[in-house]
């Protein structure tokens, strides 16, 4: 027969832990090394305990927790209630060992609610309570005789606590055993303890007590009594009373004494003992204090010294007696008051002292029962307001050039006011550098936290002389932000410059004022492309950099070329001598843009620096070129001599080339010195906000703030918490320097033709399912042995298997044909390849792998019998020229296939009418990219998108998460309502589970 | 229950002290019928109700 479960008790933490033990039936029962040695199971426990407490579904709602218990080892042996062990890891020396243990776990309301079960356990022949929790279950029924005899009363933390209770003796009664529980992180956070003096005992008592009196709150009477005391206290106290309701108790310094006495639970006088304090009426006049008595339950009423000398006051007891006892206790707690007495009741002070009283002293006052009456305006907090007039420098030259480098020291003066009263620049100084604790202006006292205007003092100063335009564009910008203490406390107010303002107005609406278009440019642009490049030109007037995030075949090249020609021609008319912009790429693009600027603009002057053709020292200097073009990889290279010069603009195509906040690419870039800024991307958010602080601050250096403001302020309430107020404000910042238009946009009247998105569920066959199955089943088992990191390598290689499965076996298993396996999303592939060949459509096949594309394309050329051809990233550039010529012009050609990233970006491939997706990429981004390779303009044809999906495999779940990233883009950039979200860990383990291994029919 | 020797019948067992369930006096003094005092009865008699 299975010997009795004993039941022990005990506090973890806050919440009372009951923990079970068993003797072992059989010797063999295995002891695992480091837990409790006799633990019986938690779960078996609490269907045990509960099995008739329907509240708690039978025990299933009860909660489980771990927890350490720290227990005596005599020569290596321990012994309890359920049995004796040698603990073998423990040194022969040690008297103390600590099991981590598994028990049940109640919260201080739950505990009261169940009590009555605990009772209960008594009778159970199977249980045995463990003399712990005897003792804890005596102490809590003593609590309720305590309460039951009034022995109770509130505290100024807003919790019942007990009078006169003997903790010193309880805490001997209860056994170690019930005080030696612990929480389990102890090891690597503070170590803590069980409870081992009488003041941890009081803590819990007071957790019980209060609980305990709170249940009762429940029942009308107790209800309705306590709703009138309520009102019947001042409104000061409230805050403390209305905790007594609820749980957990305030934070404050105010002592419980001084408490009772406040809220009448302990009988006071009528009247307390007063201080008035009293302001000169000139600037150096003297400050007064003096002896009064004031009203308790009616503040107002406020007897003067010689009046209570006459006898003249509203009281049946004559305070004076008591004044005199209150007085002595004052002169000892505050020196200042030394010299007071009742028959010299007044005192003058110098203003330092003044404050001392009002600041510093006011509390020891209070706790001696002292009441200080100080004038009005003392209370008062006037918000202080700072108008600075920003001065920008004269501006000059061509109507093209910034008026203002925002990087440079700005220069202002500044008004400063207090309410309605201002203040002028002599008094603030005098103020802040006499170190006076209050302010006398305009014939009027303020009171002003002396720290705050010190800061504020220290800040103008320091801003004079070091803060940027941009700094303090960003404080008007962010006004409200509360990003500082001179941020929260001090309304800013900026006044920009007249040109400037309406300059920066310019950005902030929809559609600025168009520039005039110059004749150089060969090439009609739409109207919105107009807007584009009045927008940069804008910009770079109001000296911010850009970026133009327009969707992929909006024609952002021809924007560029156009805003370039603007500048050079400005340049020229105020005939204003310039060096070259420089503009880097992909090296993919450098040709592209080549003869995108033949095309458009065929007066520039454009140099290539790329292959023979090298920009030296010589001719970089030399003024020949209007534009010299490069690729990213070349400037990193040829670094020193690229940040030789201020180029008279920097743009950066594909600009998400800079996202990553690391990379040397990215300091490089910002290193750069230029005129004017501008980056080109379709998608300025790939995944992260990181990424849009990584591009912006190269564009604006300091615009965003550094990245750990950024990250405080933006991307863990925003990507975290979901924080509305944060993303409209980053929203604004962002707003005037990012100029996105989307190809949906009906406004832009694009006449583009329409774009479907298909998405083809398809199924895994019996081969695809069993190798999916071993390889989760092979994660499964490895991810408990491996440690953090190996953890996260394994499952990123795991992906990459599962995804190759999910393609076809055969790319999985590195075979050359697809012949001898099946796949259910090749088979889909085929069948729509049937029809649309059928059809003389032509489609473009993205796949992420260069193996599976190499296998599509065989599999294609032999089914459908013509050349199919595969771009990838080893082809030279002739190669491919001619693999795109082929199929634009080709009519036996129907197939085209292409590596996700050599053939996502860059190309012009509007003969395809079709594109299918036959892998999933991680980034929304990077898929509509490369479909828009054959939805740009340009297009006449309907488009429509093929998305193979392989049903209950982690491609499934790759495309749930798709939709969420687009939908953060989105929201950054057009405001979206979508809820912003992100990849955790356990979506990453999600994804990998078959859920549904169907087989293929 | 098992028996347990030094060092572990100190940690399992506390000490027998006699000690009052109740307080010796009634920290009340005032007998005044003010609002917190007839709150605090209605929580006595609520608890005499419900727990003994």
């Amino acid at each position: 027969m299975a010997s009795n479960i004993i039941i022990h008790g005990g506090w973890l933490e806050e919440s009372f832990f009951i923990w079970g033990e068993r003797a072992p039936t059989s010797r063999f029962d295995q002891i695992v090394n480091f837990q409790y040695p006799f633990l019986f199971s938690p779960f078996e426990l609490k269907l045990t305990l509960f099995q008739f407490d329907q509240t708690s579904f039978y025990g299933t709602f009860i909660q489980n927790d771990n927890a350490v218990i720290d227990v005596p080892i005599h020569s290596r042996v321990y012994s309890s209630m359920a049995g004796e062990m040698t603990v073998y890891q423990a040194q022969e020396s040690m008297n103390q060992y600590s099991f981590p243990l598994e028990g049940l776990v109640f919260d201080i309301d739950s505990l009261i609610t169940y009590l009555p079960l605990f009772q209960e356990w008594n009778d159970e022949s199977e249980l045995e309570l463990a003399p712990d929790l005897i003792m804890w279950l005596k102490l809590f029924h003593s609590v309720q005789e305590y309460i039951i005899e009034g022995a109770f009363s509130p505290t100024s933390s807003g919790e019942w606590q007990l009078e006169q209770f003997p903790y010193e003796k309880w805490l001997e009664m209860i056994p170690l055993s019930g005080r030696s529980i612990r929480a389990n992180t102890s090891y690597i956070q503070k170590q803590s303890t069980g409870i081992v003096t009488a003041t941890q005992l009081k803590e819990i008592v007071t957790l019980v007590s209060d609980a305990m009196i709170r249940s009762l709150f429940k029942a009308p009477p107790v209800s309705s009594a306590y709703i009138e005391w309520q009102q019947s206290v001042n409104e000061k106290w409230l805050p403390f009373v209305n905790k007594l309701t609820k749980t957990g108790k305030l934070d404050t310094e105010l002592s419980t004494t001084v408490f009772q006495q406040q809220i009448g639970v302990v009988q006071t006088k009528p009247f307390i003992s007063s201080l008035a304090l009293q302001e000169p009426t000139s600037k150096d006049g003297e400050w007064k204090v003096s002896l009064c008595m004031v009203d308790r339950k009616r503040p107002s009423i406020m007897v003067e010294m010689d009046q209570l000398e006459k006898g003249e006051h509203p009281w049946r007891e004559n305070p004076i007696a008591q004044l005199k006892i209150d007085l002595q206790k004052a002169k000892e707690t505050v020196d200042i008051l030394k010299p007071l007495r009742l028959s010299a009741p007044t005192l003058s002070l110098s203003p330092d002292q003044a404050y001392e009283l009002f600041t510093t002293v006011d509390h020891s006052l209070e706790q001696i029962g002292f009441h200080l009456i100080v004038p009005k305006w003392m209370t008062e907090k006037k918000k202080p307001r700072v108008k600075l007039r920003i001065q920008p420098p004269e501006g000059g030259g061509a109507t093209s050039e910034p008026l203002l480098d925002w990087q440079s020291v700005a220069s202002f003066t500044y008004d400063i006011a207090l309410g309605d009263s201002s203040i002028s620049k002599k008094d603030f100084e005098e103020f802040v550098d006499g170190q006076r604790p209050f302010l006398y202006a305009n014939g009027e006292w303020m009171s002003w936290d002396r720290s705050l205007a010190n800061k504020l003092l220290h800040y103008l100063e320091g801003a004079e002389n070091s803060s940027s335009f941009l700094e303090t564009w960003r404080l008007d910008q962010l006004e409200e932000d509360g990003k500082s203490d001179l941020d929260d406390d001090i309304d800013w107010d900026v006044s920009w410059g007249k040109e400037l303002t309406n300059s920066i107005k310019e950005l902030y609406t929809t559609s600025p004022s168009l520039i005039q278009i110059p004749a150089e440019l060969k090439g009609e642009l739409r109207h919105y492309q107009h807007e584009g490049v009045s927008w940069l030109i804008h910009l770079r007037r109001t000296g911010f950099g850009g970026c133009l995030a327009d969707d992929m075949g909006l024609g952002k090249s021809i924007q560029t070329i156009a805003y370039i020609l603007y500048v050079l021609k400005a340049q020229k008319e105020a005939e204003v001598a310039h060096s070259p912009f420089l503009l880097i790429c992909p090296t993919s693009l450098l040709y592209n843009w080549v003869n995108e600027c033949e095309q458009f603009a065929p007066s520039l002057r454009v140099f290539v620096h790329h292959g023979p053709t090298r920009l030296d020292e010589k001719n970089l200097h030399a003024l020949e070129w209007d534009l010299v073009i490069t690729s990213y990889q070349l400037v990193v290279r040829d670094a020193e001599l690229f940040q030789q010069i201020t180029w008279n603009g920097l743009v950066l195509d594909e600009a998400q080339h800079i996202k990553n906040v690391e990379t040397k690419q990215r300091r490089v870039m910002k290193k750069m010195k230029a005129t004017h800024r501008v980056a080109l991307t379709g998608t300025p958010i790939e995944n992260r906000l990181r990424e849009l602080w990584s591009l912006l601050d190269v564009l604006n250096p300091t615009y965003l703030g550094s990245y750990q403001d950024f990250q405080m302020t933006f991307m863990k309430p925003i990507e975290r918490d979901q924080d509305e107020k944060q993303l409209q404000k980053l929203q604004k910042l962002i707003h005037p320097i990012i100029l996105r238009r989307k190809k949906s946009d009906q406004t832009l009247q694009l006449g583009l033709p329409k774009k479907e998105e298909k998405v083809h569920h398809v199924h895994l066959s019996v081969e695809q399912a069993a190798l999916y199955q071993a390889v989760v089943d092979d994660i499964v088992t490895k991810l408990n042995e491996v440690t953090a990191f190996e953890r996260r390598a394994l499952i990123l290689r795991s992906l990459t298997k599962l995804k190759q499965i999910c393609n076809h076996p055969a790319h999985f298993l590195k075979e050359r044909s697809l012949e001898d396996h099946e796949s259910g999303k090749w088979d889909t592939l085929v069948t729509l390849a049937n029809d649309l060949f059928a059809k003389k459509e032509k489609i473009l096949i993205f796949s992420q792998y260069k193996e599976m594309g190499g296998l599509l394309t065989k599999a294609l050329e032999k089914r459908f019998k013509q050349t199919v051809p595969f771009l990838h990233g080893s082809l030279t550039r002739s190669k491919r020229q001619e693999a795109i010529q082929a199929f634009q012009t080709g009519e036996n050609i129907n197939f085209f296939v292409l590596s996700l990233k050599a053939g996502g970006v860059g190309l012009n491939l509007t003969a395809a009418t079709n594109v299918v997706h036959y892998d999933r990429w991680w980034n929304p981004a990077v898929e509509n990219q490369a479909t828009d390779r054959a939805y740009r303009i340009g297009q006449t044809k309907d488009v429509t998108v093929h998305k193979l999906v392989t049903t209950g495999t982690l491609e499934e779940r790759i495309d749930r998460m798709l939709l969420q990233k687009q939908a953060l883009a989105d929201q950054i950039l057009a405001a979206g309502e979508q809820r912003v979200t992100e990849l955790t860990n356990d979506e990453i383990i999600e994804l990998i589970q078959l859920t549904i291994p169907t087989q293929k029919e | 229950m098992k028996q347990l020797e030094k060092p572990f019948s100190a940690f399992w067992y506390g000490k027998d002290i006699e000690v009052n369930s109740t307080p010796k006096t009634s920290p009340t003094g005032d007998s005044e019928d003010d609002q917190y005092r007839l709150l605090k009865k209605a929580i006595q008699e609520e608890a005499l109700r419900k727990w003994r």
